[in-house]
């Protein structure tokens, strides 16, 4: 340790009970005689008091209760997930057959199966990224980048890709025997829908995600 | 230093983590209940200082339980506990504060902050101050500030945490330090200068 800067470092350590004896002694030796030091010292242990004291005051503030009985809501519904997921399946499918023809229920079955298990791939995905912070070798910011990385390039994919989309109800009223108003209106919904959430991953997603990305840079 | 975090002893570790996995739905809400208790006010802090705000830091201290228990009975105990908790804590607390930020760029307000000790007018003005020269840090920063300001977890942990190495543990500290020393100081009114 030879200069301010080193003995700075060497306040930190002390502060936190990480400062060797022979350190310690030369760092004593210092203080007598650096006004800067001692007030470098000073303020340290003065904000980290006032951090301390933050804290704790608005631990005072927060309802535990409430808190415990929205994780406990929270395990009801992740148990009750995957049904909820059959459920719509069940409701869903009759309804899309009625509009593209009762041929079509099949798949819509199979395809609202596919959301379904889609949704669990999400759900394990998450269990995996809290799973990957226990093993991730480096940073955990640069962790967290890549992850928010990920989820970047996945909004931009779907604002490309979804309007790609729009053509299979398009193809569907173009082949169909006959077009009936149920026909029409239930294709324009999902066109409608898939420009809507193409529009949402472009304009509304995208940019908060870029947003969210700078704050961590 | 003010009570320091409470921790689970390695043995009593072991028997949550066997508890989790349990078939008796009763052993695993104890074993969630027990984990909540003892890790939810250091926890909290955490949030608090990475956050800037109480509503935000409830929010991700809920989504890094959630993490948890969702991940729990794959934890593979490669870490302790505590340490893979303080990570899944950092990243949902930058990831809640990121998003605030985000959502306050679209027009949301900012919650005041909770105050100090003391003469209250004063004291939440210190508070603010407090809060806004952290929410200038970059999160590299912020996250080991607050880290050390949780008590009870030592510069090695801080490492395991943040995943560096510890001689940057403390170079970062001092920077980090030296960075919110200049905010307060920025922030603070010409007047205070004069007394």
């Amino acid at each position: 340790m030879t200069s301010c800067h080193d003995f700075e470092v060497a306040i930190e350590q002390r502060l936190h009970g990480a400062l060797d004896a022979e350190a310690a002694v030369r760092l004593a030796h210092h203080l007598t005689s650096c006004q800067a030091c001692r007030a470098f010292e000073a303020q340290s242990r003065e904000l980290e008091q006032a951090m301390r004291t933050h804290a704790t005051n608005a631990i005072g503030d927060v309802d535990w209760n409430r808190l415990g009985r929205d994780l406990e809501r929270w395990k009801k519904q992740m148990r009750a997930g995957a049904w909820k997921g059959l459920a719509a399946v069940i409701v869903a499918a009759p309804l899309l057959g009625l509009v593209f023809g009762y041929g079509t229920i099949a798949t819509s079955v199979v395809a609202g199966l596919a959301v379904v298990v889609w949704g669990r791939i999400v759900a394990h995905r998450s269990i995996a990224e809290a799973r990957e912070v226990e093993h991730a070798p480096g940073s955990l910011l640069v962790l967290l980048r890549t992850q928010l990385d990920r989820l970047i390039r996945t909004e931009k994919q779907n604002a490309l890709v979804l309007p790609f989309f729009t053509l299979i109800p398009l193809y569907g009223l173009l082949t169909a025997d006959e077009l009936t108003p149920w026909r029409i209106a239930g294709a324009a919904m999902l066109v409608l829908l898939l420009v809507a959430l193409a529009l949402r991953s472009r304009f509304v997603l995208l940019p908060r995600l870029l947003r969210e990305r700078a704050e961590l840079a | 230093m003010s009570g320091r975090a409470p921790r689970l002893e390695v043995a009593e570790e072991r028997v949550l983590l066997a508890a989790v996995v349990s078939s008796v739905a009763r052993e695993r809400a104890a074993a969630h209940t027990r984990i909540f208790e003892v890790f939810r006010e250091p926890l909290f802090r955490l949030c608090l200082h990475l956050c800037g705000n109480r509503a935000t830091a409830e929010d991700a201290l809920q989504e890094t339980f959630v993490s948890v228990f969702r991940a729990l009975p794959g934890f593979r105990a490669d870490a302790r506990l505590s340490t893979w908790m303080y990570r899944i804590a950092v990243r949902e607390a930058l990831r809640h504060r990121a998003r605030e930020v985000s959502r306050r760029v679209e027009g949301m307000d900012e919650e005041p902050a909770a105050p100090l000790e003391g003469n209250p007018a004063i004291r939440r003005e210190e508070s603010d101050a407090l809060r806004r020269a952290l929410g200038q840090l970059s999160a590299d920063h912020r996250a080991v500030l607050s880290l050390f300001a949780v008590d009870g977890l030592s510069h090695r942990e801080i490492g395991e945490i943040l995943g560096v190495p510890e001689g940057t543990i403390w170079s970062r500290l001092h920077a980090a330090r030296k960075r919110l020393a200049a905010s307060l100081d920025a922030d603070r009114p010409p007047t205070e200068d004069r007394s």
